[in-house]
């Protein structure tokens, strides 16, 4: 117990006074206007489906892969979405390797609800057999670096990286047009997801009177 | 019977290694980082100075390592401790631990990439080699892991991840006694070894369990003394180069 307070940062009280005092004539701590964002940065990897985002000090990478399951009963013919967000002890010695805190599991939450409930990914297209077999998508969000605003730096990652994953083609084939072929990706070539939008993340942080974003 | 020159899918010989790269200070947040990576495996590795106290089980007059393994998808498994394990006992010789007792370092390893394609590997025989610093009088530890590895998917992961983790600790400024580099050797099943496999040449090596003649062990061996030294230099280089710009912390 005492070694996790050990690892938290605490602010001091000047700082905590100095940062309300500054934002109240409109200064950030690091020079920046109230509504700018720091400079952003996305690298993707050389598979599909995996991108880095760096907004300033801040580091999240995203992996995504797909997995051919058996539909929900109510959905036979949707394919299913999952994120899976990992805050790493990498990112900041407060987080606990194992299980996900309360700020892990509702960031992993605000990104599912943005992607899943906005209908930015197709997931008609995902089905392969109604009833049978659908492709689930996983992505995988990795905290590397808390330099804060991991919300909306996770997203940008979860985007940037369902845009460019790629799932195999597959088709039914075989004797009597029931066996299942998953093609390789050197026969035919992967196909993208469809993706209708793009639904974005912006976080404001409130002090005091006014309104100011982080 | 002696072993052949075998031809591999990328291109190199037997005893050519993929492209390192290694960069350092990567992370803020971390007191050390270090980004290596050798062709596609590419492997994160972030160190947390020593923090105090230590766990029940540890030596409280030593300092302990912590090792957490970050695998790019899926849940933790015995894979992952597996690998834990490994990774702690070779750093744990690595570091000075009587330095600073009663205190944990964390280690925290993060696979950033793997060949991609999830195949079942073969066999594994990893070099781990531990070369002293001065590199005028090079006598080498051998630590020899034969490994079995039926359905691990990236045997080579391990040698990346120690490289980089020997790197990150060098970047956080924790003691250590000599600088660790490790690499993975292979055996084919017409008796040639063959440095730095890719996930697809682990295909192509046979299923035999236990059953190496010595010859082609101390083989192996020799091939990854020699191999070490050269990522040894390749490691000390670039702690070389970026050893002045890190004093201070800035982006």
């Amino acid at each position: 117990m005492e070694q996790r307070l050990a690892n938290t940062w605490q602010m001091t009280v000047n700082e905590r006074k100095f940062i309300e005092m500054a934002l109240a004539a409109d200064l950030r701590v690091d020079d920046r206007g109230p509504f700018d964002y720091r400079p952003c940065t996305i690298t993707f990897g050389r598979v599909g489906g995996s991108s880095e985002v760096q907004l300033g000090e801040t580091r999240v990478m995203s992996y995504v892969t797909s997995q051919l399951v058996q539909p929900y009963r109510d959905r036979p013919n949707e394919g299913t979405l999952s994120i899976f967000t990992e805050f790493s002890p990498m990112a900041d010695p407060a987080f606990e390797a194992g299980r996900p805190g309360e700020f892990a599991i509702e960031l992993g939450r605000i990104v599912d609800r943005g992607l899943r409930e906005s209908g930015a990914v197709d997931m008609e297209s995902l089905c392969v057999v109604v009833g049978k077999l659908v492709w689930s998508i996983r992505v995988d969000l990795h905290i590397l670096d808390n330099g804060g605003n991991l919300i909306d730096a996770a997203n940008i990652a979860a985007l940037a990286s369902l845009l460019t994953f790629r799932r195999p083609e597959c088709t039914l084939g075989g004797d009597d047009n029931h066996e299942l072929i998953i093609h390789d990706i050197e026969d035919r070539e992967p196909l993208p997801l469809i993706i209708h939008h793009l639904p974005v993340a912006v976080t404001f942080a409130v002090f005091g009177e006014g309104n100011i974003m982080v | 019977m002696a072993p052949m020159e075998v031809d591999r899918a990328d291109g190199r010989t037997s005893n050519q290694l993929r492209p390192l790269s290694c960069t350092r200070n990567v992370l803020h947040r971390a007191h050390g980082s270090a980004r290596w990576s050798q062709g596609d495996t590419i492997v994160l590795a972030a160190v947390f100075g020593p923090k105090a106290g230590t766990k029940k089980e540890e030596n409280p007059e030593k300092a302990s390592i912590e090792v957490i393994w970050k695998p790019k998808t899926g849940l933790i498994g015995k894979v992952e401790k597996e690998y834990e394990m490994i990774l702690k006992r070779t750093l744990q010789s690595v570091c000075l631990l009587t330095i600073h007792p009663n205190t944990t370092t964390s280690v925290i390893v993060q696979v950033v990439g793997d060949d991609d394609r999830p195949e079942l590997s073969l066999i594994q025989l990893e070099v781990q080699m531990i070369i002293k610093n001065n590199s005028s009088i090079i006598r080498a530890f051998l630590a020899l892991r034969i490994t079995h590895v039926m359905g691990l998917r990236t045997p080579q992961l391990l040698p990346c991840a120690i490289n980089a983790s020997c790197a990150a600790l060098a970047d956080a400024g924790i003691p250590l006694k000599y600088l660790a580099v490790a690499i993975c050797c292979g055996l084919t099943g017409s008796r040639s070894v063959i440095l730095d496999p890719t996930k697809i040449e682990e295909k192509v090596f046979s299923y035999s369990c236990m059953l190496y003649l010595l010859v082609d062990y101390f083989n192996c061996l020799d091939r990854g003394y020699a191999a070490c030294a050269k990522i040894s230099e390749f490691l000390r280089r670039s702690m070389e180069s970026q050893a002045p710009s890190d004093l201070t912390k800035t982006t």
